[in-house]
């Protein structure tokens, strides 16, 4: 509901390609996004913007 | 269809989108990728289905409405004070997207109605329509989105029929939807909103700069639609 300094809560892929990569990005297969879900996590620098269940949003 | 996902029919694009109607980075995040669309040359092959997600699973249904700013000290064990000036942060977050809080006035209360009331939206080929709306009501309005009447009301706006969409709420048809949207994001690990998955590939985590939209958008376009062979499916 608001914001903080907390870490950002989603699970860190094991490999984060920068925003500047993302249109480059090879032909599949893809880096697992968490060990559970067959997504690639694309990230950028500066803001983050998430809510998490706790309620705190960074 | 609720709990799932990734399901893409042929020469079609479909996003994913977890997120919570209380959710203030949700509502950032949602203009975000309305405004990616707006510059996307083939918005018109995008489908953007929405998933349900609760910020605040501890608030029961049928509890009082609080104000967020309340709900965050007494959760956190923080002054009163600091919580509403964290929110003033977000409220100002929100202005530079042109979006209006009033979180001063809002009204906390469990989301698991107006997510029925989501796909129960969806059902009848206006979700993205019902889910703006539901935004509006709870940062701009300060409206009781657990209110069975306020929802209907708020469906009848976005050209839905109120009666049913009361039917629906006061019968619960869509509460199964919403638990296989809470399961489905627990199976794949997403424990913060809004996230959003493009073509079943790639996710963006937040209200992310707008040019990520842009990216993620153009990039599963080309990877799941254009590549795929004429005719097909994934």
């Amino acid at each position: 509901m608001t914001s903080s300094n907390a870490p950002a809560p989603v699970e860190a892929p094991a490999e984060r390609p920068h925003a500047a990569d993302a249109a480059n990005l090879p032909a599949g297969p893809f880096p697992q996004a968490t060990q559970r879900a067959p997504f690639q996590l694309l990230s950028a620098d500066g803001s983050f913007g998430v809510c998490d269940v706790d309620g705190v949003c960074d | 269809m609720p709990g799932e996902a990734f399901g893409s029919p042929a020469g079609r694009l479909v996003v994913d989108v977890w997120s919570d109607v209380v959710c203030p980075f949700c509502y950032m995040g949602d203009t975000l990728l309305n405004q990616a669309l707006e510059q996307f040359a083939h918005a018109s092959g995008v489908e953007v289905r929405y998933h349900s997600f609760l910020l605040m699973p501890d608030v029961a249904e049928g509890a009082e409405p609080v104000n967020p700013s309340d709900y965050l000290a007494a959760k956190h064990g923080i002054p009163r004070e600091q919580a509403a000036a964290m929110n003033d942060q977000v409220t100002e977050r929100a202005s530079r997207l042109g979006l209006e809080y009033h979180l001063d006035r809002a009204q906390t209360v469990s989301t698991r109605t107006p997510h029925q009331l989501s796909h129960f939206a969806a059902a009848h080929g206006k979700q993205r329509e019902m889910i703006q709306r539901l935004f509006q009501a709870y940062f701009t309005e300060g409206l009781v989105l657990s209110d069975h009447e306020v929802l209907a009301d708020l469906a009848a706006e976005v050209g839905l029929d109120r009666e049913a969409a009361l039917a629906a709420l006061a019968s619960g048809e869509f509460a199964g939807a919403v638990e296989a949207d809470l399961d489905q994001a627990r199976q794949y690990g997403i424990n913060g909103v809004p996230f959003f998955v493009f073509g079943g590939r790639y996710a963006v985590s937040g209200a992310q700069p707008l040019e990520l939209f842009r990216q993620a958008l153009e990039t599963s376009w080309n990877e799941t639609v254009d590549a795929a062979p004429a005719g097909a499916g994934r």
